[in-house]
């Protein structure tokens, strides 16, 4: 009875990872296949053909480096700003506070911070061009720019999600035990140095889960480029995202778009597979 | 560390920008983009409620309200069978890992899976429908949350309930959910907050008849309205304060709770 009653708590879970699991192994067997919802819900077998028709695609393989380039400048920007902002609010008079302020880019919805975004890099008379004209300095038009319109997007990134770092690497510094930092000023280091050498080594596993989480989510700024420059100009904002959407969900060609779903989990994996192990550490 | 303090203050100054901004911007008067104006105008917020500013906040709640509920009713329940229900650690541990691999998978990657089950249930263009499929984001953060907080319980005191003889189903009601409300609590924030903004699937998933506040703000940028600047940042605003208004008011409700006895009582 009591068994009973345990596995019917432990259904709505179990059922939903269930779920998600077998949306894994659909999309992958849709990938094999040649669906296209717009002209026929009939699925037919057609092995690799639509991975062998995007590696033959130069703008695909454009997308996975314009990608990857995007997912490591801003996880590693994010990550050096989030870890220093940490050690600033921590030694701060009032880390709770600064904490809460610093997280607000966090609260407000990416779609309106886009709004925000628009209004501070126009070039003409956005926020930083403002500031810029009193000191005669004028501001490249970042997203009409071939090689500068992918930086304005980094840019909106680091901006609304270095406090996800911050929060992390403050809960690691948090669970330092006090005697550490009471040795470590004993021992007469004192601030930046006393921080690198002793306090970081301690913080590491929150400071490496912060890097891997961040690259894992990093993939997912589609509606950064949708709504900021379209893939453009040209094709150097264009994401294994924008990919998707554009190319294989919005025509319904889901067969291709299924392909396409399976190679960004493929690129996402080399950075699963540590922070799973780092969990499995940690669980320990 | 002076410099430290200037630093602080600068970036704390930075991350309220936004607020700011968009304030300025939602009140400025047709025209081009004049951030040092300090003329008013209700132009922008006009525009934005003739072109259904208020269907979408509505069409936004609906939808997060459900994520929400079905992310916690999902989460609830398993947490306290895996934790409290004498299923043993590998299966918590073997939970908590799927839990972590299903929260790194991009969302983007299961977009296929949900169009094409909704679909097929003619839930496409629904709230529930779309409910449903934001479970992707939702249900794993739940999961996660509320198995950590469980796991944090002292097992002690179900216990004595148990040996007195409560079912486990009362135990639930009446130790379990009262005892993780904090984890409730900022699960709810954390997955409104993912459902309310979230921009790539209500665009696959609704049509423009239900859209939600993220997709007529998309809607307006794609259109003539992108050099519309008051119109956007009205808009941007509007779609910004629920989540805020929703975040100021759970952190209060957190802070009666946890000073409260019920959860303080029964942690380790």
């Amino acid at each position: 009875m009591a068994r009973k009653l345990a596995i019917l708590f432990l259904t709505p879970g179990i059922f939903a990872l269930a779920v998600f699991f077998a949306g894994l192994i659909y999309t992958a067997y849709l990938s094999l296949t040649d669906l296209k919802l717009a002209f026929s819900p009939v699925a037919n077998f057609i092995g690799l053909e639509n991975y062998v028709a995007l590696f033959r695609d130069p703008i695909f393989l454009k997308a996975v480096a314009v990608t990857l380039t995007f997912v490591f400048a801003a996880a590693t920007l994010e990550l050096i700003l989030g870890v220093s902002l940490a050690y600033l609010v921590y030694n701060s008079p009032k880390p709770t506070l600064y904490a809460a302020v610093l997280s607000l880019p966090l609260l407000i919805p990416t779609v309106s911070l886009i709004v925000y975004w628009l209004a501070v890099v126009d070039f003409r008379s956005g926020v930083v061009a403002l500031a810029l004209s009193p000191l005669g300095l004028s501001m490249p038009d970042f997203l009409g720019s071939r090689d500068l319109a992918l930086w304005a997007i980094v840019g909106l990134d680091v901006f609304e999600l270095t406090p996800f770092v911050m929060l992390i690497v403050l809960a690691g510094l948090f669970n330092i035990p006090r005697d550490i930092w009471h040795a470590a000023r004993v021992d007469g280091a004192r601030g930046v140095v006393k921080f690198i050498k002793i306090v970081a080594p301690m913080a590491l596993p929150a400071i490496v889960a912060a890097y891997l989480l961040r690259l894992i989510d990093a993939f997912r700024i589609f509606v950064k480029v949708m709504l900021l420059t379209r893939g453009g100009p040209g094709d150097s904002t264009y994401t294994t995202e924008f990919y998707l959407y554009t190319r294989g969900v919005y025509p319904l060609d889901m067969g291709m778009a299924s392909a396409v779903s399976i190679i960004q989990i493929a690129l996402v994996v080399p950075f699963i597979v540590p922070y799973m192990y780092l969990l499995w550490r940690l669980w320990r | 560390m002076a410099l430290g303090k200037i630093a602080l203050a600068a970036a704390a100054a930075v991350a309220v920008s936004p607020l700011v901004v968009l304030a300025r911007v939602a009140l400025l008067p047709p025209g081009p983009l004049e951030v040092l104006s300090t003329e008013v105008s209700t132009y922008g917020l006009g525009e934005v409620f003739k072109h259904g500013m208020a269907q979408a906040l509505a069409s936004s709640l609906a939808v997060t309200a459900l994520t929400v509920a079905i992310a916690l009713a999902l989460s609830l329940p398993t947490a306290y069978a895996v934790t409290r229900l004498g299923i043993g650690f590998a299966a918590l541990f073997a939970t908590a890992l799927a839990v972590a691999f299903v929260r790194t998978i991009p969302p983007s990657s299961y977009l296929v899976s949900a169009y094409v089950s909704l679909y097929d249930l003619g839930l496409l263009d629904t709230h529930i429908g779309l409910a449903l499929a934001y479970q992707i984001y939702a249900f794993p953060l739940a999961m996660w949350l509320l198995l950590s907080f469980a796991a944090d319980l002292d097992p002690d005191v179900d216990s004595a309930a148990r040996i007195d003889g409560a079912s486990p189903t009362k135990r639930f009601f009446h130790i379990f959910l009262p005892a993780v409300s904090p984890g409730v609590a900022a699960a709810a924030v954390l997955t409104a907050l993912a459902a309310w903004g979230e921009y790539l699937y209500a665009s696959v998933l609704m049509s423009s008849k239900n859209q939600t506040a993220a997709m007529l703000l998309g809607s307006l940028l794609a259109s003539e309205f992108r050099s519309e600047w008051s119109v956007i940042a009205a808009a941007a605003l509007l779609t910004a304060l629920p989540p805020l208004l929703f975040v100021t008011v759970a952190v209060k409700n957190m802070q009666k709770l946890s000073f409260g006895t019920a959860g303080g009582l029964w942690k380790k």
